[in-house]
């Protein structure tokens, strides 16, 4: 095993405890992987794990314990802000379908475990406007506006409002996607999003142990097949890594077959604790400054479970590299239209840089 | 060791706690508080938490004392009260700029510990910062294409108008990163001049001016 994989082996192991037995790890190990827990959002679940073991009192126990804290007032924090958000928009007669971040956080055993930044709002194509102008009324609240169901688009609106449910939140009305429409959002995210965070897989972890008696398994694996198929794959992933429990599930069969390739992939993901999307350096940073442009093209490298979303390949035994390469040709292709667009964005933020 | 009552213009004093611009999170062994306007989060220990909670601005120290004897079923000395008092409003958590102490605080406690002995450690008030500098990167950045107010802090940006903060500073090399305006002090290293409390961070040393 590879010194990567290995690192993502203990976050696997420590993530992992809720549902398996305590992390037998050393000190050093767990010094090893905290600060990609702590970058990662992991800190405080990883925390949970070990408080009650004989690492709770070594240093880098202090930096999970501290980051647990941390989590638990920026949760409380981010709670007044989504009860604003929704307020506001409720106010204007306006009913947005609330994915990941709180939605899924309150699912957590304890308050703070599960860190969330940015409100992701759905909304149906045709009220994107009306949204827009409207979150006007709450400048300082970061909303991450999705039109459309993103990784549910192969189900109506309509259809996601029958199944959604309406959560109390500081006396705000609240809506969120069904049990299975959130399960099969989280699942295809994490793969999206190329399996970065350790914590997305215990987001699907936690849904999974806290799925309703009438889950409607048939509705949560209808639409696009191959989706379908990803879904299952992330299943039997979280299975595999964390240990959750899914002999009951009427899936366990399917997602006891992984492709050889996705458990490998995802240990080495996770220790190498690469950043998000959203953290890299904007590619369009370089047009101004070519320095580096190497080492970001190296970074954008798509990974073999990005590469097959991607792509839109299946998740079999194939090799991985050929999708990585199409992947490659794709995000270049579509960069390289943008480009006059970007240049003409670079020339006017040029002075609002270093402000 | 004298350690009279504390008094405000010849009033004995009730101390009230702060409740405006405070976020409070009660957790299993402590309760956190977030103060909204310093942006500075505390650390409350059990013992100070029970202390916080009973500052109605109606009970003296002596009242409050006798509560938490009676909640406790147990002989709780009162300079264990002052000492978290004395805690409480450093942290700024009590509308009251008393001073509740007549001694220095770790004469004090050493003076407690030596009237309850060593084993009652635990049941001394600590208010402590919470710093854990690593965690704002835990969360995550949506999407740049979707993003309506901007963005947080620590995801990425070609401009200031595209953070939150309205503060985009440079990585090491090219690329950007939104940043806290006002958030590094005089001789640290800075990555725009809005992330100066100073307001200059000159491009050749890239520390605050």
């Amino acid at each position: 095993m590879g010194r990567k994989c290995e690192k993502g082996s203990i976050i696997a192991q420590i993530l992992a405890a809720e549902w398996t037995a305590p992390p037998s790890i050393f000190p050093t190990q767990l010094a090893q992987v905290t600060p990609i827990l702590l970058n990662s959002g992991g800190g405080a679940w990883a925390w949970r794990q070990i408080r009650q073991t004989d690492l709770n009192t070594t240093p880098a126990a202090h930096e999970l314990h501290q980051a647990y804290r941390m989590h638990a007032l920026q949760v409380a924090i981010k709670e007044l802000e989504l009860a604003r958000v929704f307020a506001s928009l409720r106010a204007q007669g306006l009913d947005p379908l609330l994915g990941k971040g709180w939605a899924i956080a309150r699912q957590y055993p304890e308050p703070g475990l599960r860190p969330f930044g940015d409100i992701d709002l759905y909304v149906r194509r045709d009220h994107h406007n009306d949204f827009r102008t409207a979150l006007q009324a709450v400048p300082d609240a970061v909303v991450d506006l999705h039109t459309g169901a993103a990784e549910l688009d192969d189900r109506s609106f309509d259809e996601l409002y029958a199944h959604s449910h309406l959560l109390s939140l500081q006396g705000v009305n609240v809506r969120v996607f069904g049990p299975e429409d959130q399960l099969r959002l989280l699942c295809l995210h994490f793969l999206r999003e190329g399996a970065l965070r350790p914590l997305w897989l215990c987001d699907i972890a936690v849904a999974i142990a806290g799925l309703p008696q009438n889950f409607d398994w048939n509705y949560c694996l209808s639409g696009n097949a191959q989706r379908t198929a990803g879904v299952i794959c992330t299943i039997g992933l979280a299975h595999k890594l964390l240990g959750v429990p899914i002999t009951t599930l009427p899936i366990a069969a399917k997602a006891a077959t992984l492709p050889r390739w996705l458990l490998p992939a995802v240990l080495k993901l996770w220790g190498q604790g690469k950043p998000t999307k959203g953290r890299r350096r904007m590619m369009a940073a370089y047009l101004r400054h070519p320095t580096g442009v190497l080492s970001a093209l190296q970074e954008r490298w798509p990974n073999a479970i990005e590469a097959t979303v991607g792509t839109k390949a299946p998740f079999n035994n194939c090799p991985r590299w050929p999708f990585q390469l199409g992947e490659c040709v794709l995000r270049t292709t579509a960069f390289a239209q943008q480009v006059p667009r970007l240049i003409q964005k670079s020339k006017s933020d040029e002075g609002m840089v270093k402000n | 060791m004298k350690n009279s009552s504390p008094r405000i213009e010849g009033e004995e004093v009730r101390p009230q706690a702060r409740i405006k611009d405070l976020v409070v999170r009660e957790l299993q062994e402590e309760e956190l508080v977030y103060d909204l306007k310093s942006k500075q989060a505390h650390c409350l220990n059990k013992t100070a938490s029970a202390v916080w909670r009973q500052c109605d601005g109606h009970q003296t120290i002596e009242q409050i004392t006798a509560r938490l004897q009676h909640e406790a079923n147990a002989v709780i000395p009162d300079m264990i009260v002052k000492d978290a008092l004395h805690q409480l409003g450093q942290a700024n958590l009590l509308e009251q700029r008393a001073t509740f102490l007549a001694v220095k605080p770790h004469l004090l406690r050493r003076e407690v510990l030596r009237r309850i002995g060593l084993g009652a450690v635990a049941a001394l008030p600590l208010v402590t910062s919470i710093i854990a500098p690593s965690s704002a990167q835990a969360m995550s950045c949506g999407d740049p294409n979707n993003n309506i107010n901007q963005n947080a802090v620590g995801c990425a940006c070609l401009g200031a108008n595209d953070c939150a903060s309205n503060c985009c500073g440079e990585f090491a090399g090219p690329g950007n990163i939104c940043v806290t305006p006002g958030s590094v002090a005089s001789g640290s290293p800075c990555r725009a001049n809005c992330e100066c409390a100073s307001g200059s961070c000159p491009g050749i040393t890239n520390t605050c001016t």
